[in-house]
């Protein structure tokens, strides 16, 4: 009986070695990491995150993938990645199961990237592209990852290798937008890209919409100092007495601790706020308080790219269109053209980006003019990497930007100098 | 005059190693029972597998790229021949891949012999050894 007992005990430890062995046989842990400083050339403005002191948080990050094949067909896989600008708090930017049929259809559900743009699903992967981070007129959105699905299907012409990915899901996050939080719930997050690659060429479509509802709120207590304030004036001026003398001292004093609140509010508060005082002043003829709000307002995004690689020289172009729906966010058209020839272990890049807001047509064009929250910039890159061995790069970055306009107004010009070390493991 | 004889000895030491890298052959095989033949699968097709564009052999079957070891002369040999990128610049493209959940490295194997073997044991797999080591366990597909 108990020789009997020891066998077992002996049997099923055994069994659970070979389990164990068997799994972390497939167990895949590697990951990718990016260390950075850059220095900018003037004190008052801010440019892709950098003020004038050397910044080494900025293009700082560490992301550990994880990835566990279940089955022959089935893949769990895990990105965390953890952030300088975050304070190097983890995030899961990628968690999901993979199921790929036999027919070149692949499924994925979980937390994925949201493919936006050519870049989009590896952005933070700085060894895989020539640059130390990408270029900001273009990479900007403020959300990266969904909750949800996509159907990867893949099929060839010939030599034409292409494969179409369809999305669908939701994101429930906070976002950081003009670096201040917002509560978000980004629902119906649906999208279809193209990408085909023929030889050295690749080409790239995509399109992706999204409806937005974000914590965003009118701050009324503002909006009533203001109307009574402007009464009082208006009652005062018609008929200056006493009595309409102390309203208006006390309405202006109710103002001025409005315009305190006020001016602690977020961004975009702000903007609500103004967007419909603005709107009763300027006397326009406008829904204000259901188009100038983000209450399942949709946001669409378009990209195309066009990519060339032949080992020596590369190239990328893209443009991309996002159009929104709410007047608060200003729809944008942006481009970037990048040149990179290899010299050995040694590739130097030239790149011009620029986006340009686009104001809308008519009286909702005019309130956000009004509102100042257009923006235009430009920027031209110079760099340097260095393939140190195949799994690190040495990157050496000057970039000229220009804000040509920022929030309506004429904006400053400044020189970022910046160095990097990405490594993949 | 003595100096100049160890330059000549060394370089005559080195320079055979040095031709025998540049000049070795690669030939991509698949196993016997691989239904394919040598005119389907040309050098852009195998191209095409082994940077995860396609994953079928011409017959429709499933094909599975495998690599010898980072590092190995006959890996070099094939990436500049079949795949016209560096190391660095496939670790590059790779990292695209993987980083974004689509694909994950080929399988990869420590030497010629075992590569064979893997080879020969399961059709779906497509690999490359020296061609100098080509015998009949396997069955190859391409040579350059």
């Amino acid at each position: 009986m108990r020789i009997g007992s020891i066998i077992a005990s002996v049997v099923v430890t055994a069994l659970i070695t070979t389990t164990v062995q068997a799994s972390s046989g497939d167990l895949n842990i590697y990951g990718f990491m990016s260390v950075g400083v850059g220095i900018l050339d003037k004190n008052e403005v801010t440019i892709e995150g950098f003020e004038g002191e050397g910044n080494f948080k900025q293009d700082t990050l560490l992301a550990l993938q994880v990835s566990k094949q279940v089955n022959d067909n089935t893949t769990a896989t895990g990105q965390l990645v953890s952030r300088g600008t975050d304070d190097f708090n983890t995030e899961a930017a990628w968690a999901f199961v993979t199921y790929q049929t036999s027919s070149d259809l692949t499924a994925r559900m979980g937390r994925l990237r949201i493919p936006f743009f050519y870049y989009s699903e590896f952005l933070e992967v700085g060894y895989a592209y020539n640059w130390i981070r990408l270029p900001s007129d273009v990479y900007n959105i403020p959300f990266s990852s969904f909750d949800g699905v996509d159907l990867t299907q893949r099929f060839s012409f010939g030599s034409l290798d292409n494969s179409i990915q369809i999305n669908y899901g939701r994101l429930n996050d906070e976002l950081s937008i003009f670096e201040e939080e917002y509560q978000s719930d980004l629902k119906n997050m649906a999208g279809i890209s193209l990408t085909s690659t023929y030889g050295d060429w690749g080409f790239r479509i995509a399109g992706q919409r999204t409806e937005m509802t974000l914590d965003t709120t009118v701050d009324e207590a503002y909006v009533k100092a203001v109307q009574v304030a402007t009464i009082a004036q208006m009652t005062h001026d018609a008929n200056p007495t006493l009595e309409s003398g102390s309203a208006l001292l006390a309405a202006a004093g109710s103002l001025e601790e409005a315009q305190i609140e006020f001016s602690q509010k977020r961004r975009i508060d702000q903007g609500q706020t103004g967007a419909i005082l603005l709107a009763q002043q300027m006397n326009l003829d406008l829904e204000v308080e259901k188009e100038f709000s983000f209450d399942g307002h949709t946001a669409d995004f378009y990209n195309a790219a066009i990519m060339f690689d032949n080992g020596n020289y590369s190239f990328i172009g893209e443009v991309t269109a996002t159009e929104y729906e709410s007047g608060l966010l200003v729809d944008n058209r942006a481009w970037l053209v990048s040149l990179a020839k290899r010299f050995g272990d040694t590739t130097t890049h030239l790149t011009y980006s620029t986006s340009r807001d686009v104001l809308n047509s008519g009286d909702s064009g005019k309130l956000q003019e009004a509102l100042k929250l257009q923006g235009e910039d430009k920027s031209v890159t110079l760099g340097l990497r260095y393939d140190y061995d195949v799994n690190t790069a040495l990157k050496l970055e000057s970039q000229y930007h220009d804000e040509i306009m920022n929030r309506g107004v004429e904006g400053s010009y400044a020189m970022l100098y910046s160095f990097a070390i990405d490594v993949i493991f | 005059m003595k100096l100049i004889m160890k330059l000549m000895v060394s370089i005559l030491l080195f320079a055979p190693v040095f031709i025998c890298a540049v000049q070795a052959e690669v030939a991509v095989i698949v196993s016997l029972d691989n239904k394919n033949t040598y005119t389907s699968i040309n050098k852009d097709l195998v191209a095409r597998v082994f940077l995860a564009k396609v994953s079928k052999f011409p017959d429709g079957t499933i094909a599975k790229p495998v690599n010898l070891k980072q590092g190995h002369y006959l890996r070099e040999a094939f990436n500049r021949d079949f795949l016209s990128k560096t190391e660095s610049q496939l670790s590059r493209y790779w990292s695209r891949l993987r980083f974004s959940g689509k694909a994950s490295l080929p399988k990869e194997v420590g030497n010629i012999a075992e590569m064979k073997l893997a080879v020969a044991n399961d059709p779906a797999l497509i690999g490359y050894i020296d061609a100098m080591d080509v015998d009949d366990t396997i069955k190859v597909v391409h040579k350059y």
